[in-house]
């Protein structure tokens, strides 16, 4: 028996415990503000650049109704019509989404299903490493290659037009969605993937019918994301783009020279007078609020994956009693009365869209004072002039079609979505051809006169389009009428359209028609193999479009390379050498990494550990995603305000009066990469075990203690990769230092942080706007390259280290 | 998990560049603070001249280490406006002051305009269109014996010509549309041509950021079927291995014969229609002389602009030097009084 020793009670060792309690619950709560200051910094910062954007904006803001209603914008006149700057934007990223997401997806599906592990682990790196090329680059190689290419071969006017910008925007944005895609799709449950093949499913029914409907809100938010990125890019698209203030006629006419607002803001923002530079930073300022709505929904979309593998009982909500209402009233329903409820409802959302269109056509009239046009617009077949090959004049007025057309694909897209996904009802492919011919139906309604004989066609159509639909039922097999009949409806189609000069339509109904034979005459095994094909090929062009873009800087820069590669040390002004532009570059990358670090690393600490679940910290979180995927070129402008200028409010300048400088460059970029230190640092400190932590607590050490001493070593190597992506980030970036760092050229090596520097991108810019010496481009472009994608693998490198040692 | 040494070299390195970085600035700040700063002026005004101030600046500096930096260099209107503030010690203009610039009406303070450079634009057309026999008004084709007069200029740019074989527009090129190349928005130099020549906004296909931007697309195979303009400096170095001309000027004056081609002489004595001096503006007081009252380093840039040296470097900057019997008149009204 051990006995019981009492310790005896010393009232002054008491207080002694009692007070250094109190210093470390103090210091504690300290360490625990400062942490939290800098996490809520990211989200202030947002809202700075939104009322900084706005208080910029606010002379234009009086000629709003001007910049949304009016196609002319001259600045020399005071005319800030926007029209076309904002519709070339909206037409820029659809096209590139167009072109990226079926190829971007095919990739994504070939690396996760397809690749064996090892050339995974390679394709996955690949796309990473490409991810990280600068904006420039693709650029240089659309103006200097592409562009000609297209203009060689192809019988276009203009070298420089949307199609080479899309092309280039596709190109840039494919790693993006194919990593988001593919972690998506990686995410779904291997148990309900084999649960199809083990019902007999084929490979290729398990990735169609299972994995990619189950990983498809990280596919939508990968294209969410992928079309913020699209709508954001700045370099790139105004080197390639052409710079016609007009809407393409008609609007498939991809060849036709277009602006966007990122191409705008870059090319005049540098030398406009207050005036017009307010008009841009309302430009920029619509930009941005586009993309905030897409990147927060792109977030709803993250999150709502997470939740679907780990289902919950769903709690009484407003939404929920109102679903339950609809799936009671629904079964109450007989099967002719949902078709009747879902065909009338798209109805009713598209008669809105085309009196809201009619509205917006007559009010646009009285501004134009185009009547002539106007009456034979409204006299003429309107589908005819969206997607026809030829225009019938010259001097349509072309904002009407295009917000027709907008607000059509944005409704037809959204009602699309809504009626594929929603709960209570199911459409099939038969539904969408009834919906199409639906949309033609109430088009001929507001034009009578021509539509008489072509409602009359339509009709017909659509009465085979519900045979074919009735009969499509599982099991049924497809009889030679039938067959007959569709063909017969396909003829009919393209007698019709041809008639029209109708294409587009002609190509959905093939296309229609091709999927009805293949589902009825084609086996599962068949489409395996026509499937992999595609995705091969969809991994092929991206590979082949990247290396190609490698491939193109390194060989025509290589040979500066060996005849003069005295070109890197000597100085800028005795004959284009980079030395200033290398050295500069360094310099607004290391400040830039410092001021990161500094506000980056504790706030992936606070959200890591400090951070309870809840409306705050989601609050940070929203803040930072929508921060990360702020278009750069909003940062340029946002630092030229808010750093660059001086304070003078009279003059409505409200700026830290840095003047253009290295440290005003240096933050700017600094906010930037901070999402990117951030949410590297957090997961770092994350996957810390927690035994460690805890080891340290019961050791008595403190809160901060352990993490300081115990968990930040440990994530060490982790918070390092954040920074070298950071850095390689920040290597490659044009638009934000263009306007608060930049220095077209200087003759001496800058050290002073208030003065300007040159840097590598901003030297490729310069030189391109001036025509420069291609091959000196060329080789600039190499040592740009191989710099940011120096960093990147030095990243991934030391990720994968990490890894394997965490394991 | 233990760290390795490697971890604990990459940190130190990376700390090291990141606590070495602001010190090695600061240092560089503050040794570049006690050290005498090297004379600066601060020039407001046109972005028209800006690329010759940047250009001159260069070469000032190297010869004299004076650094002329600009400031609010947005529009001709801030070159009085930053000077009467007291902000630029000089200005640069792309128009003559107003009476009410000067005379201390609109602001307090007198100024002086002097013309340092002209500025002359070019019209120029494409390899494509000379190449295919190329002809105005009948006359036969050859790069030098086209002209355009004012209304065929203004009917290719709002459109109406469309093509390069509108005979109607006296146009007998090859059957391309007329691609329209012109400069950003906000350029001098499109302000200009618009005012000068058009008297319209066009709707342009291609835009460019600079001079040189226009001369490399109209006199590249992708710019063949183009026009645009550029600044008369631009217009040397042009041509192709076999000698001719990638790109063509074109004159203005619509004669038959004879025509007047954009040179430096026919800007100089303003034969050729689309020149404009530009202008470095000074301000001085009532009472004092003019070399006095400009400052000592004003002066002596400005005379330094007015000389051979800045003068010969103009053509290569696309602008066309002021010729003597004016800058001998400017050297003599630099030393009178006010």
């Amino acid at each position: 028996m051990s006995e019981n020793i009492e310790p005896e009670f010393n009232p002054l060792e008491f207080k002694e415990s009692l007070k250094s309690r109190k210093i470390r619950r103090i210091s504690n709560l300290a360490i625990k503000i400062i942490l939290f200051s800098t996490a809520i910094l990211a989200t202030i910062m947002v809202f700075l650049i939104i009322i900084n954007l706005f208080i910029q904006a606010v002379p234009a803001l009086k000629n709003l109704s001007e910049i949304l209603t009016s196609d002319v914008w001259h600045p020399t006149t005071n005319q800030f019509g926007a029209v076309t700057i904002i519709i070339g934007t909206l037409l820029s990223t659809m096209l590139a989404l167009i072109i990226a997401v079926p190829i971007s997806l095919g990739a994504a599906i070939f690396i996760s299903e397809l690749a064996p592990k090892k050339i995974k682990t390679v394709l996955k790196t690949a796309t990473e490493l490409l991810a990280g090329i600068p904006s420039i680059i693709f650029g240089f190689f659309g103006y200097l290659f592409l562009s000609e290419v297209l203009y060689k071969n192809l019988d276009i006017e203009l070298a420089n037009n949307w199609a080479v910008a899309s092309i280039i925007l596709a190109i840039m944005i494919m790693p993006i969605i194919i990593s988001v895609a593919n972690d998506a799709i990686d995410a779904v449950p291997r148990e309900i993937k084999e649960g199809s093949c083990a019902i007999g499913a084929t490979k290729w029914q398990t990735i169609s019918k299972v994995t990619l409907p189950a990983g498809r809100s990280g596919i939508i938010a990968a294209i969410v994301l992928g079309m913020g990125r699209a709508m954001g890019e700045t370099m790139a698209v105004a080197m390639t783009i052409g710079g016609a203030t007009r809407i393409p006629i008609p609007i498939t006419n991809i060849f036709e020279s277009i602006r966007t607002i990122t191409s705008t803001i870059v090319t005049e923002a540098g030398e406009a007078d207050p005036v017009s530079l307010s008009n841009l930073f309302l430009l920029g300022f619509i930009l941005f609020i586009i993309v905030i709505i897409i990147n927060t929904i792109s977030m709803i979309i993250s999150w709502q994956i997470k939740k679907i593998f780990r289902p919950r009982p769903q709690k009484e909500t407003m939404w929920t009693k109102l679903k339950q209402r609809l799936e009671k009233f629904k079964n109450g329903l007989k099967e002719n009365q949902v078709q009747i409820l879902k065909y009338s409802s798209c109805g009713l959302v598209f008669l809105g869209f085309y009196l809201i269109a009619i509205l917006g056509v007559l009010s646009y009239t009285y501004t134009w004072q185009n009547w002539g046009n106007q009456f034979f617009i409204l006299q003429g077949s309107q589908i005819y002039r969206y997607f026809a090959l030829e225009p019938l004049t010259p001097a349509y007025p072309i904002t009407i079609v295009t917000w027709n057309l907008i607000f059509g694909t944005i409704i037809v897209g959204i009602l699309v979505l809504y009626i594929r996904f929603s709960p209570t009802f199911n459409i099939h492919a038969g539904d969408l051809l009834n919906i199409l011919l639906l949309d033609a139906i109430i088009w001929i309604f507001f034009h009578v006169l021509w539509g008489f004989i072509y409602s009359l066609i339509i009709t017909l159509l659509i009465g085979v389009g519900f045979i074919i639909q009735k009969r499509l039922s599982p099991g049924f097999k497809l009889s030679k009428g039938t067959l007959m009949k569709i063909i017969l409806a396909g003829f009919g189609l393209w007698v019709f359209f041809s008639w029209w000069g109708e294409v587009w339509l002609l190509i959905i109904s093939i296309i229609f028609l091709g999927f009805y034979i293949g589902v009825n005459f084609l086996k599962p095994t068949h489409f395996q193999y026509v499937a992999y094909t595609l995705l091969t090929i969809c991994m092929t062009i991206v590979l082949v479009a990247l290396g190609f873009i490698l491939w193109f800087v390194f060989q025509g820069g290589l040979q500066v390379f060996i005849n003069d590669p005295e070109f890197i040390t000597r100085p800028f002004i005795e004959g284009g050498g980079i030395p200033e532009a290398f050295i500069g570059s360094f310099q607004l990358i290391l400040g830039t990494i410092t001021f990161a670090a500094i506000i980056g690393i504790p706030a992936g600490i606070f959200l890591a550990d400090y951070a309870k679940e809840g409306k705050l910290k989601s609050f940070i979180v929203v803040g930072i995603d929508n921060l990360n995927g702020t278009p750069s070129i909003v940062f340029g402008i946002f630092g030229m305000a808010f750093f660059v200028n001086p304070w003078d409010p009279t003059r409505g300048l409200v700026g830290l009066n840095m003047g253009i400088s290295m440290i005003a460059g240096q933050i700017t970029l600094a906010l930037m990469i901070l999402p990117t230190i951030i949410r590297t640092t957090e997961e770092a400190v994350k996957a810390v075990p927690v035994g460690v932590r805890e080891g340290s607590l019961a050791l008595g050490a403190t809160k901060w203690q352990t993490t300081y001493k115990t968990v930040l070593p440990a994530a060490a190597p982790g918070v390092i990769t954040g920074m070298v992506l950071g850095m390689g980030r920040a290597a490659g970036e044009t638009a934000p230092i263009l306007f608060t760092a930049a220095t077209t050229g200087t003759f001496f090596l800058n050290v002073l942080p208030n003065k300007p520097v040159m840097a590598l991108p901003t030297h490729m810019w310069f030189e391109y706007i001036e025509a420069g010496d291609e091959s000196m481009l060329f080789a600039t472009a190499i040592v740009l390259l191989l710099l940011t994608l120096m960093f990147y693998s030095i990243a991934i490198v030391l990720r994968s280290y990490y890894k394997k040692r965490l394991k | 998990m233990k760290l390795e040494k490697t971890h604990y070299i990459i940190i130190a390195l990376i700390a090291g560049l990141a606590i070495g970085l602001p010190v090695m600035t600061f240092v560089g700040y503050s040794v570049g603070q006690q050290s005498a700063q090297p004379p600066m002026m601060i020039y407001s005004g046109s972005t028209t001249v800006k690329p010759i101030m940047e250009n001159y600046s260069i070469h000032y500096y190297r010869s004299t280490g004076t650094q002329i930096i600009g400031y609010d260099v947005t529009g001709s209107g801030h070159a009085p406006q930053q000077l009467a503030a007291g902000v630029a010690d000089f200005g640069v203009m792309s128009r003559a002051l107003k009476p009410t610039e000067w005379n201390g009406t609109k602001y307090t303070g007198y100024f002086v305009n002097w013309t340092i450079a002209i500025d002359c634009l070019s019209i120029v057309i494409g390899s494509g269109v000379n190449a295919t026999g190329w002809m105005v008004n009948g006359i036969t084709s050859g790069w030098n014996t086209t002209g355009f007069n004012f209304t065929q200029v203004q009917a290719i740019y709002n459109g109406t010509a469309g093509k390069w074989d509108n005979a109607s527009w006296g146009l007998f090129g090859p059957s391309q549309k007329i691609v329209l190349v012109g400069r950003e928005e906000g350029s001098g130099t499109r302000d200009y041509f618009e005012e000068k020549v058009l008297g319209f906004a066009p709707n342009y296909d291609q835009l460019f950021q600079t001079n040189p931007g226009v001369q490399g697309y109209v006199s590249g195979f992708t710019g063949q079927y183009a026009i645009g303009y550029v600044g008369l400096g631009f217009l040397t170095g042009f041509g192709n291995a076999q000698g001719q001309p990638n790109v063509v000027p074109i004159s203005l004056d619509g004669y038959l014969v004879n025509h007047i081609y954009p040179s430096a002489t026919a800007a100089q004595d303003g034969t050729y229609p689309v020149a404009r001096p530009l202008f470095f503006v000074t301000s001085h007081s009532a009472t004092l002389p003019r070399k006095a009252s400009m400052g000592e380093n004003v002066y002596s840039f400005l005379t330094w602009c007015l000389g051979p040296i800045a003068q010969e470097k103009l053509l290569g900057l696309g602008f066309v030097p002021v010729d003597q019997a004016t800058l001998n008149a400017q050297f003599d009204n630099l030393t009178q009084s006010w």
